[in-house]
């Protein structure tokens, strides 16, 4: 019984590193830009499938095609800000990001069917060189894949909460955050930092589409139910939540979602997830009544 | 073995003697060619006088063109356009293909797919997903569309539902006794087994029911896992099934769910066999090496020994169209059944019926519900496809238990639907 539970709550542990990291990035865009960037399940996307790619048409090795899968989606999360999301705002002004949201959405359908459209003929798109070994710790099995994954989710949540509380781009950063026209009247260029914010959520979000192409397969419709992860932990850590709060949410998120299975059908999981956003939502304005009075 | 209707009735001795002395007879027609094409036209009892050469026939096609399962819809489009360019070569029919999108099992899709197929008039159809898992069925219906479905079958809900007819093996149901007699004999260890099924609600009660029947008082069921179609974290799912300790793991999910779920449980610290009831490249190339020693019992179509001169001549098409590559046993579905309506549409004109009226279609495969097949036969035949006119399904499918060792299909028992004829390699 309790061998069950350790290992059901490992299981959770390794699944929330994964929401973390993807509320991570998901919250660091959405909060210093506003943009709902929804295309972000696109670069996740994309990032996994030029990760497979590399391993299986050119044999590249597995941290390689980890590192190029995410770069790809940094560069195209760049670009979509850039020649998307960027000229709408020039445009429409203030009201512009109900427009950046219209946007993204058909940013994110075209780019789910071009994937779709390039990949049909292949028989499964994975990515290989990553050799995957069960491993006894005490009473509970871990996958070595798993391990890595977990590893390097942490890795990049450390590395950019060090950089947004130890470095002068971080201190950027978090003044673009606070008060964008306020960090435009010291001389910080939002635009750019925006850019930059863009490609560092990103990159996070295409490592972690990569480790779940290796833990799969690359599918089209593979960034879609990870959007919705980012979306819960992002919202219900708070926008402008730093990076390890925002984490300990998808932490507990993993757990949760995990010891459900103990007591319901695994089938009933994702409604446990929406669940817990549907009465964040809810009860949020409850709590700011109850601050306020 | 199950709550299904019997299946014996509609298939009758005489019917299948009819269709044996119907093929055999078959090189008396055009005895002089001896060319492929010749040698397929007798060996389908082709008469060019009621072949349809110089006809154009609507056949409606519904698949998965976007969606999850898109790339099955891709391959199934490559496979449909291969069959009516070869029945074209053989004497046939123009076959004109009228795509229309499932949407990868939207019911809704399903539903307007038929109520545009039945606008323009389309007489017949090849669906899969079983007619969109059943919505498409009351529009067949309603516009005598006479169909096949060689993929999905007729499953448990659309059994001997009208112009509706399921050219497959009921999975995994038909395949269970056989299985199961196959673990009676070299797995005397096993007492306890875990069933994990994908979660199609009361269908999957109704399947996990039908095993439990077969298994009788044999084995004790103690876990019954059931996942959501397409999901690709089996975590949860597998550590339910540890925690139960089985001796073996039956697993009725199916496409690139199965290597899913392998890829996983080879490292969840489990060593027990998992018996599947389905196979694809796409499975194994997602396991990878998680895949060896995976058990497997369904109606296997061996690419690599096709067995039966039909089945010889499709395995050169298909090669022939994608480069050398061997198809699977559901693109040869898809193959066969475009064929089945071809020998319909012969036999509605050989009666001097109306080859465009979905009911004489139908009423055509009634009368004598036995085709050639891909499967089984000998280097001489091809093989026999035969529906039940009650339940509309395989009356008879020859199917194997088979293992993935050493990086290859390896058969370990042969046997029929409802575990007859069961055979050890």
């Amino acid at each position: 019984m309790l061998e069950n539970f350790l290992q059901v709550s490992l299981n959770g542990l390794i699944n929330g590193s994964t929401y973390a990291l993807l509320g991570v990035a998901f919250g660091l865009i959405i909060g210093v830009t506003g943009r709902f960037h929804v295309a972000f399940a696109v670069t996740y996307t994309l990032a996994a499938f030029v990760a497979a790619w590399l391993t299986m048409y050119l044999g590249a090795p597995f941290w390689a095609a980890v590192v190029a899968g995410a770069l790809v989606a940094a560069l195209t999360g760049s670009a979509i800000e850039r020649f998307v999301y960027w000229p709408i705002l020039l445009r429409t002004g203030a009201n512009g990001l109900l427009m950046v949201f219209v946007a993204s959405l058909g940013v994110s359908i075209v780019g789910r069917n071009l994937i779709a459209l390039t990949t049909l003929q292949n028989s499964a798109t994975v990515v290989n060189g990553f050799s995957n070994v069960g491993l006894n710790l005490g009473p509970v099995t871990l996958s070595s894949l798993n391990l890595a994954t977990a590893t390097v989710d942490w890795l990049l949540i450390v590395s950019l909460s060090q950089l947004l509380a130890r470095t002068s781009l971080g201190r950027i950063i978090r003044a673009v955050r606070a008060n964008h026209e306020m960090a435009l009247c010291v001389g910080i260029d939002p635009g750019a930092v925006t850019f930059i914010v863009f490609a560092i959520g990103s990159f996070m979000g295409g490592a972690a589409g990569v480790f779940q192409a290796a833990l799969t397969s690359a599918t089209p419709d593979m960034g879609i139910t990870p959007f919705f992860y980012a979306l819960v932990v992002a919202f219900v850590a708070g926008l402008s939540s730093p990076p390890l709060v925002v984490a300990a949410v998808g932490i507990a998120l993993g757990l949760v979602e995990s010891w459900t299975t103990l007591v319901l059908p695994t089938t009933w999981t994702a409604l446990v997830v929406f669940g817990i956003l549907f009465i964040y939502v809810a009860l949020r304005p409850l709590r700011r009544g109850l601050a306020s009075a | 073995m199950n709550n299904r209707p019997d299946r014996a009735s509609g298939w009758s001795r005489g019917n299948f003697l009819a269709a044996t002395a119907a093929l055999s007879a078959a090189p008396l027609l055009g005895a002089a060619d001896n060319s492929t094409t010749g040698k397929m036209q007798r060996l389908l009892g082709i008469d060019p006088r009621f072949s349809g050469k110089g006809q154009t026939f609507d056949v409606g096609v519904l698949t998965a063109l976007t969606g999850s399962g898109a790339i099955y819809g891709s391959h199934g489009t490559d496979v449909f356009k291969l069959a009516a360019r070869d029945i074209e070569t053989l004497g046939g029919p123009t076959l004109n293909m009228i795509y229309k999108d499932n949407k990868s099992g939207d019911p809704q899709a399903g539903v307007q797919a038929m109520r545009e197929l039945g606008a323009a008039k389309v007489p017949m159809m090849l669906s899969t997903y079983s007619a969109d898992l059943g919505a498409a069925l009351p529009g067949i219906k309603e516009y005598k569309v006479f169909s096949v479905d060689g993929t999905g079958g007729t499953s448990q809900y659309a059994m001997g539902k009208p112009y509706f007819w399921g050219a497959i093996a009921i999975t995994p149901d038909d395949a269970f006794p056989g299985a199961l007699k196959y673990v009676a004999a070299k797995m005397p260890q096993v007492k306890k087994y875990a069933f994990v099924g994908w979660d199609l609600g009361p269908l999957s009660d109704i399947v996990a029911k039908d095993l439990q029947k077969d298994v009788g008082t044999s084995m004790k069921l103690v876990a019954d896992e059931r996942t959501k179609v397409g999901t690709t974290d089996y975590s949860a799912s597998i550590q339910k099934v540890k925690a139960a300790d089985p001796d073996i793991i039956f697993l009725a999910i199916y496409a690139e769910d199965v290597g899913y779920f392998m890829k996983q449980y080879a490292t969840s610290g489990i060593d027990k066999p998992v018996l599947a009831f389905a196979h694809s490249q796409a499975a194994a190339t997602i396991a990878g090496a998680a895949y060896e020693g995976l058990y497997f019992a369904f109606d296997y179509f061996d690419a690599a020994h096709p067995g039966n001169p039909y089945a010889d001549y499709f395995v050169d098409s298909f090669k022939g169209m994608e480069g050398g590559f061997l198809p699977e046993f559901y693109v040869a579905n898809l193959y066969e059944d475009t064929f089945v309506l071809w020998e319909c549409i012969r036999r509605v004109l050989k009666s001097g019926g109306n080859a465009r009226d979905g009911e004489q279609l139908d009423a055509a495969l009634r009368a004598n519900p036995v085709f050639p097949s891909v499967y089984g036969g000998d280097s001489g035949k091809p093989g026999v496809l035969a529906f039940d006119v009650d339940t509309h399904s395989v009356k008879k499918r020859p199917m194997r238990v088979l293992q993935f060792k050493g990086g290859k299909i390896v058969t370990l028992a042969y046997f029929n639907i409802d575990g007859a004829d069961f055979r050890l390699a």
